[in-house]
């Protein structure tokens, strides 16, 4: 069988279109994922990092256990939980949420475990804010905290103190922390096929994972694979450069 | 430092007034404390609630029903004890992760220290091979794995052997950070003054950094353990057939199909067993580094500065 | 052949663009207690890992009894190196620690015994066998690892500022305890600091090292009192240097320039018209009434007196505009100097010693002569 190095696929049809789609998806969601996730971890990580005093030990244990839990039990707990009868969806009733988002065309239905965008999204952010979290944690623990004092003594109130001077000093980490989620979501299938099921909510790793593990197109799903690497072969060589780099500070301060 | 800087953020004043909490909510450690443990809640409380249905005495996997062991191993037909899909997915998983943990120690240990005296550009470029698994998509190395054992690699094929040796290949990249860490603590003059001190080459390695380096090994053993366990995407790609599945699999194609809490109970159990894992490791490299003096890397590290 | 003899031939190790030891020569006799002095990057500690085996030479032969040792690795070496941090293997006892080499000298175990026991009690760690090093304090760990080198009666033994990491009280006991070990086992030190008076006291002979070359190889008093460049000068306790035109020699020394004033030094190696400096200690200069004849004296103003105990630095003006140094000893019939004071600075011609100008070393700079008293 040969194979044909373009998007037209190895049968000439244009795989172009649907793919193309599956691609556009994957990068909202990856983007509105890891937005959602940055609000949720900063100020988490802050907290951890700066004013957690007694509690940090047992913080910093509690924030890095999602690792050591398999991904797979963290997702099949919320099809548990957002199934009909499960305690979120009878908590998102309750509080009348689930109407809210139907006003706002986020879910479709009721059920919150039958294609809905909006639950792939969240159920990305649940599984990954944690790797999220760790290294905003380290980057903002690293800031000196003579950096804010000094804003603090130069006329800055607390946020401003926050937003000119801790989100500055943190950007390095930040960023690696962005890569660090988002490369994942990438090759993600598991989460829409555990928490949708549905094609609507196909994303690039669903795309992939259907060409080589289900039909004669393998050839295509590892040509989808390589365009993806490509893709993210950028934002990989970045974070291993920010690393390397931060190594060789950490070394040449020690 | 002047009088006006005092821990700006973290000491409360005498008394706040609602305009100024409102329009700093970031200030405030009280709203930064409630949204971290409200975090931590959510983080975990559904993992929770899941391990508590695998002691349903229901059939529901959705609502609290009563204490019972059943779907452990009472149920006659249905629990993890009876199910014969279940139970094949939990042996071959700790026989996956037995292997993986006893392949990737020795091997990842071995390549630290081979790789202590590489230097030049190919060390460089071995450093970011080393460490690229951690930054790929698992999809990526999977599909890339499986391309490999269904080609050139299709004398050995799919199956356990496949499984292992994908789920090493990036477990090393684990074990010799491990390994390094413990090595960069170590530092060079021990192996230097056992050398002076006439020891041979591995004599300089059996004598001193084997010895030295057996708490990384310990946690490196746990900790493979832990990762194999937990592995999913690799395990799949190169699963051969159901007599290859592990418990991720098996938790992954019968979640949406309406299964017992039978699920969960095997679920709970790779949770038990991997937490345990992950704690022992830590105590026990706690434990086996106590008769050091950690602050003696410190003063190593100071002398090597000044 | 004796035991303990070493001789570096035209040494270079470089580091990329870096020359780290620059072709040295030297030659420590057996039982020497010979010193590398030094400010850091002068190349000492490369020297001593060069002998150790720890760095392969890019040049040049390291022969220790006449054999070449330089392709020979550290294992097979008769040298043992003191480290700076010690290096005590954590996960042994201190008994276990000093015998672990002794495995490589086939010793049996009644040998081995009683070799760690004569170690130990040199270093007067007779009870502390049992002990892990954590549990020791920094001058005890120190002596640990010299008895563990100690123990395997090497001809040379190699320190690498084994006594930077301690106090100085514990310094000055140990430094005593060096020598006397040293001279007892008549063992070849080679040591290794960049403290002076450390290398003054205890050594035999001292190199002043800089920038990977030797300047100077010689004992403490001549490295004191003769010393042949301004940089061993101004290293090596205080010193004034004075930028000074070199002149005629003639038979009883060669007439220096100070501005408008003669001196004459005794002895001078520069030829005339050379960039120079003359180099004369604080305690050999005499201040003498103002208004003093005779041969090397100048005037000058006492600008500041500084107190120091049992004896007083007092700084004088030129009416050159240099500023110099003096020592006065605080004895029962001194002179006391106030500032302002106009004074006679009298510099002996034998104490003069005219050096090369090194501009990386700082002189008596002249200031505006404004404020010094004429004639």
């Amino acid at each position: 069988m040969e194979r044909r190095l373009h998007l037209g696929g190895s049968q000439g049809r244009p795989a172009g279109g649907a793919t193309w789609d599956t691609f556009l998806r994957t990068i909202i969601y990856v983007f509105v994922a890891v937005v959602l996730s940055l609000a949720i971890g900063y100020p988490v990580a802050w907290y951890a990092a700066r004013h957690a005093g007694r509690w940090r030990g047992l913080i910093l244990v509690l924030l890095v256990l999602p690792f050591w839990i398999s991904y797979l039990m963290r997702m099949f707990a919320w099809t548990n939980l957002l199934a009909e009868n499960g305690y979120a969806s009878r908590a998102l009733n309750a509080l009348s949420i689930d109407t809210l988002f139907q006003k706002l065309g986020l879910l479709d239905g009721s059920d919150w475990l039958g294609g809905q965008h909006i639950a792939v999204i969240l159920a990305l952010v649940y599984g990954y804010v944690p790797y999220l979290i760790l290294p905003l944690f380290a980057a903002l623990d690293r800031i000196d905290q003579r950096h804010i004092e000094a804003a603090r003594d130069l006329g800055a109130s607390p946020a401003g103190a926050f937003w000119r001077v801790v989100v500055p000093l943190s950007k390095t980490g930040t960023l690696a922390g962005i890569v660090l989620i988002a490369l994942p979501m990438f090759g993600d299938y598991y989460t829409p096929d555990l928490i949708s099921g549905s094609p609507k909510t196909s994303i690039m790793g669903n795309a992939i994972n259907g060409y080589v593990q289900g039909g004669p197109d393998k050839s295509l799903g590892a040509a989808l694979t390589i365009l993806l690497s490509a893709f993210l072969l950028v934002f990989m060589l970045y974070y291993l450069r920010v690393v390397r780099a931060d190594q060789r500070a950490a070394a040449g301060v020690a | 430092m002047s009088a006006t800087t005092s821990a700006p953020a973290t000491t409360p004043k005498a008394r706040v007034t609602l305009r100024e909490r409102v329009s700093n909510p970031w200030g405030r450690p009280r709203f930064l404390a409630l949204t971290t443990w409200i975090y931590i809640l959510w983080s975990l409380v559904p993992v929770l609630l899941a391990v508590r249905f695998a002691f349903n005495s229901g059939r529901s996997r959705t609502s609290l029903q009563g204490w019972s062991l059943r779907w452990f191993w009472q149920d006659p037909t249905l629990s993890v004890f009876h199910d014969p899909t279940l139970q094949a997915a939990l042996k071959h998983s700790l026989v996956l992760a037995a292997l993986v943990m006893v392949i990737a120690t020795p091997l990842g240990t071995a390549l630290a220290l081979g790789m202590r005296r590489w230097t030049g550009p190919s060390a460089g470029v071995a450093n970011i091979v080393l460490l690229l698994p951690l930054v790929t998509p698992e999809l990526v190395f999977a599909v890339g794995m499986f391309l490999l054992f269904t080609t050139a690699f299709g004398f050995i094929g799919l199956g356990t052997t496949a499984q292992a040796i994908g789920q090493v290949t990036f477990t090393l990249s684990w074990v010799v950070l491990i390994v390094r860490g413990r090595l960069a603590t170590i530092g060079r003059e021990v192996e230097e003054a056992a050398a002076d001190l006439g020891a041979p080459p591995l004599h300089v390695v059996g004598r001193v950094l084997v010895p030295l380096l057996l708490p990384a090994m310990a946690a490196s053993l746990l900790v493979s353990f832990a990762l194999s366990i937990d592995d999913f995407v690799v395990s799949q790609y190169l699963a051969s057939g159901a007599d290859t599945t592990t418990v991720p699999m098996r938790i992954y194609s019968q979640a949406r199909g309406g299964p017992t809490p039978a699920l969960n109970a095997l679920a709970t159990i790779m949770l038990v067993v991997s937490l345990l894992a992950v704690v022992l490791a830590y105590v026990v490299y706690r434990a086996l580094t106590r008769g050091e003096d950690q602050g003696s890397a410190v003063k190593q590290l100071a002398m090597d500065v000044g | 052949m004796s035991e303990g003899d070493i001789r570096l031939v035209d040494l270079v190790k470089r580091y990329g663009d870096v020359v780290a030891v620059n072709g040295i020569d030297l030659h420590v006799a057996p039982g020497e207690f010979f010193t590398m002095l030094g400010p850091s990057g002068c190349g000492k500690t490369t020297t001593l890992r060069l002998i150790a085996g720890f760095e392969r030479p890019d040049e040049g032969r390291i022969l220790l009894d006449g054999t070449d040792m330089s392709r020979t690795p550290p294992h097979r070496r008769r040298v043992n190196t003191v480290f700076q941090s010690y290096a005590l293997f954590p996960h042994k006892s201190v008994t276990d620690n000093v015998a672990f080499g002794l495995r490589y000298q086939r010793a049996t175990k009644a040998e081995v015994k009683r070799r760690v026991a004569e170690a130990m009690a040199m270093v007067r760690l007779e009870d502390y066998g049992h002990r892990r090093p954590a549990q020791l304090s920094g001058g005890q760990q120190q002596r640990v690892a010299l008895a563990r080198a100690l123990v395997l009666e090497p001809p040379v033994l190699l320190l690498d500022e084994p006594l930077g990491a301690l106090d100085a009280r514990l310094r000055l006991d140990l430094q005593v305890e060096l020598k006397r070990i040293q001279e007892q086992l008549e063992v070849t030190f080679i040591y290794v600091t960049h403290d002076q008076d450390e290398a003054l006291t205890m050594s035999d002979r001292v190199a002043v090292m800089r920038g990977g070359n030797i300047e100077q190889c010689d004992e403490p008093r001549a490295l004191y009192e003769a010393p042949e460049t301004a940089f061993v000068a101004n290293f090596l306790g205080a010193s004034n240097l004075v930028p000074v035109a070199v002149g005629h020699a003639h038979g009883d020394g060669t007439q220096l320039g100070l501005g408008s004033f003669e001196l004459r030094a005794e002895t001078c190696a520069l030829a005339q018209g050379a960039d120079a400096v003359a180099m004369i200690r604080p305690e050999n200069i005499r201040l003498e009434p103002h208004g003093t004849t005779g041969e090397n004296r100048l005037p000058g103003m006492v600008e500041e007196v500084v107190y120091l105990g049992f004896h007083q630095e007092v700084r004088v003006r030129l009416a050159t505009g240099t500023l110099l140094k003096a020592d006065v000893s605080n004895d029962d019939d001194h002179v006391e100097h106030e500032q302002g004071d106009p004074v006679c600075v009298h510099m002996p011609p034998r104490h003069l010693r005219v050096l090369a100008a090194d501009d990386a070393v700082p002189s008596a700079a002249a200031a505006t002569p404004e404020q010094v008293p004429t004639g």
